[in-house]
């Protein structure tokens, strides 16, 4: 360069180097990055308020858990419940009541909320206990198995699993506790017990299902629901909600076997709809959430907006803890749900019990068991899966507000103002919302066609792209 | 978009009393400092959670946080203006008029 460079000549030998730098760039090939980090595993951030803990804040006597059986849930024993006389009363008022609401043209009960409900339950794919088996294996390709750390193979399950469409993922490793928390027998009619055999790859069989003892790791993922459409429950276009959301769960699921069978290894889950295991129990010991007066899981990010499942697999991978965010304290004073609930099946004790209702809740923790035959009974009544309770929850919003966040972190951090809120919320909502009418209207529904894809917000929990 | 033409408010605001207080041309006490930066606060709060909830598709909600939020920060900037006149003293003429 000249030793007496002119602003000009200064300039152009700048432009020059930059260039010669961007090519330099271009033709030197980027590090490497190495396949198995072994620096502790990045999982997704969670709001600062949300505190892992060593125990879930629902209280949990081990020893009196046993193996629960599927079909005793009124998922398989309503007829046995109930009575076969109300049972048979109870499925006709449904279909009759279907038919009536159709015929006077019911918001949410018209003839497009039964077509947009047939439509999302369309394409379902179908659930096998080893997944769809169709993805090549490395073994396949003469390469050896894709290994990681337990911490690594967290985050990229993870990673991959929220790229298909899940919202959270959490890990529980199975030992003499949670092993209890997988159904002993499956669902109604087949019964098959769910057994854990020292063999090297379980097998589906005619009569039972075999996991090997060493897909000792149970992974437990959420899809987020619409809450848009969920409170416009009790409606055909409410319990649309839910059938959208099994539609992409189960599309997930049979995904997430196919990425562990392409890893290299095995991953065993439902072989039927709500098979293999209790999810909100596993939401709860996988830190996804917390259980609640809905006795179901209420998540920091999504409220009970979530639909869970789970499956089980030999691939290493860390557990991840239960959380506290004050959500056990908060349902205490709160009692929205419960109060909204048309059949009155939700608990309106203060504290939770030990005492289960019936014997369609499993025994073991202290929770708010619910009355599921008079909440079966509501949903023949009202022709769908009802859904008030969820829709009427205080954690069921979108996160937008900034009072959100501030409320939820107080809340997390001290019970003393929880009633305060409880009569904010009641203020906001007005004196004519809930029991047995939709919180929102469903024509109102089909006006807006400016609703995000799904109905959901997929940059809740400060997701950054 | 909004932000950046609220915190540009917000910022020309500032500054105008800050150089007015500078330059002798506005005696402002501590308090009056006090009680304009809550008023402040309380406009952005309400005008995002108001913003937040319609985003929610919760207008009843979002008309609330103006009552919540908005009503209070119009309180507090009348007293940000009247303050000298009701701490100022008996008798004492207070200097701290803002125009």
């Amino acid at each position: 360069m000249p030793e007496n460079l002119t602003r000009r000549e200064f300039m152009r030998a700048l432009g020059l180097t930059g260039a010669g730098l961007t090519v330099a760039n271009l033709a030197v090939p980027a590090p490497v990055v190495e396949a198995a980090d072994t620096k502790p595993a990045p999982l997704p951030n969670r709001y600062w308020w949300v505190k892992n803990v060593d125990q879930p804040t629902v209280e949990i006597d081990w020893k009196n858990v046993k193996r629960f059986n599927e079909w005793q849930t009124t998922r398989g024993s309503l007829r046995q419940y109930r009575g076969e006389a109300d049972d048979d009363k109870f499925n006709k008022l449904q279909k009759d009541n279907l038919l009536k609401f159709e015929k006077e043209n019911k918001p949410g009960y018209t003839t497009k909320d039964f077509a947009l409900e047939a439509a999302v339950n369309f394409n379902r794919p179908a659930f096998k206990f080893m997944g769809p088996q169709t993805a090549q294996t490395p073994q396949d390709r003469g390469m050896p198995r894709y290994e990681g750390t337990p911490e690594d193979n967290a985050r990229i399950v993870t990673a991959a699993l929220r790229h298909m469409g899940a919202a959270t993922v959490g890990f529980v490793e199975l030992n003499e506790n949670t092993i209890k928390l997988i159904y002993a027998q499956e669902p109604s009619p087949s019964k098959r017990p769910i057994l854990f055999e020292n063999v090297e790859v379980g097998s589906e069989e005619k009569d039972k299902l075999i996991v090997p003892t060493k897909a000792k790791t149970v992974v437990v993922f959420t899809v987020q629901m619409s809450g848009e459409t969920m409170k416009r429950g009790p409606t055909k276009l409410g319990s649309l909600t839910t059938a959208l959301s099994y539609t992409r769960l189960w599309t997930i699921l049979s995904q997430a076997h196919e990425f562990i069978r392409a890893l290299g290894y095995q991953s065993y889950g439902p072989s039927e709809f709500n098979g293999f295991g209790i999810y909100p129990a596993f939401g709860v010991m996988a830190g996804l959430g917390e259980l609640s007066r809905l006795n179901r899981l209420i998540t920091p990010e999504y409220g009970p907006m979530v639909r869970e499942t789970i499956f089980v697999t030999d691939l290493p991978l860390a557990p991840t803890k239960p959380i506290d965010f004050g959500v056990m304290q908060f349902c205490k004073d709160c009692m929205v749900c419960a109060t909204q609930c048309p059949s009155k099946s939700l608990s309106l004790d203060r504290e939770p019990t030990w005492e289960v209702k019936g014997a369609w809740n499993n025994p073991g923790h202290k929770a708010y068991f619910e009355n599921s035959v008079t909440c079966r009974n509501y949903w023949n009544t009202c022709g769908t899966n009802c859904g008030i309770c969820f829709g009427a929850c205080p954690y069921a919003n979108d996160d937008q507000a900034s009072l959100h966040k501030i409320l939820k972190g107080t809340i997390a951090s001290t019970s003393l103002i929880n009633p305060a809120f409880k009569a904010g919320f009641d203020l906001g909502m007005g004196s004519d919302y809930g029991i047995d009418k939709p919180l929102k209207d469903p024509e109102e529904w089909w006006r807006n066609t400016n609703l995000p894809e799904h109905g959901i917000n997929t940059m809740i929990g400060d997701r950054k792209l | 978009m909004l932000w950046l033409v609220l915190g540009l408010v917000v910022g020309a605001v500032f500054v105008y009393f800050a150089a007015g207080q500078a330059s002798g041309k506005f005696h402002i006490r501590w308090y009056q400092w006090l009680f304009g930066v809550g008023a402040a606060a309380l406009y952005l709060m309400a005008i995002q959670n108001y913003l937040g909830f319609l985003d929610e598709l919760e207008p009843a909600f979002a008309n609330l946080m103006l009552v919540l939020m908005g009503v209070p920060a119009v309180i507090l900037t009348a007293l940000t203006w009247s303050a000298p006149r009701i701490f100022g003293g008996k008798g004492k003429q207070s200097t701290a008029r803002l125009p």
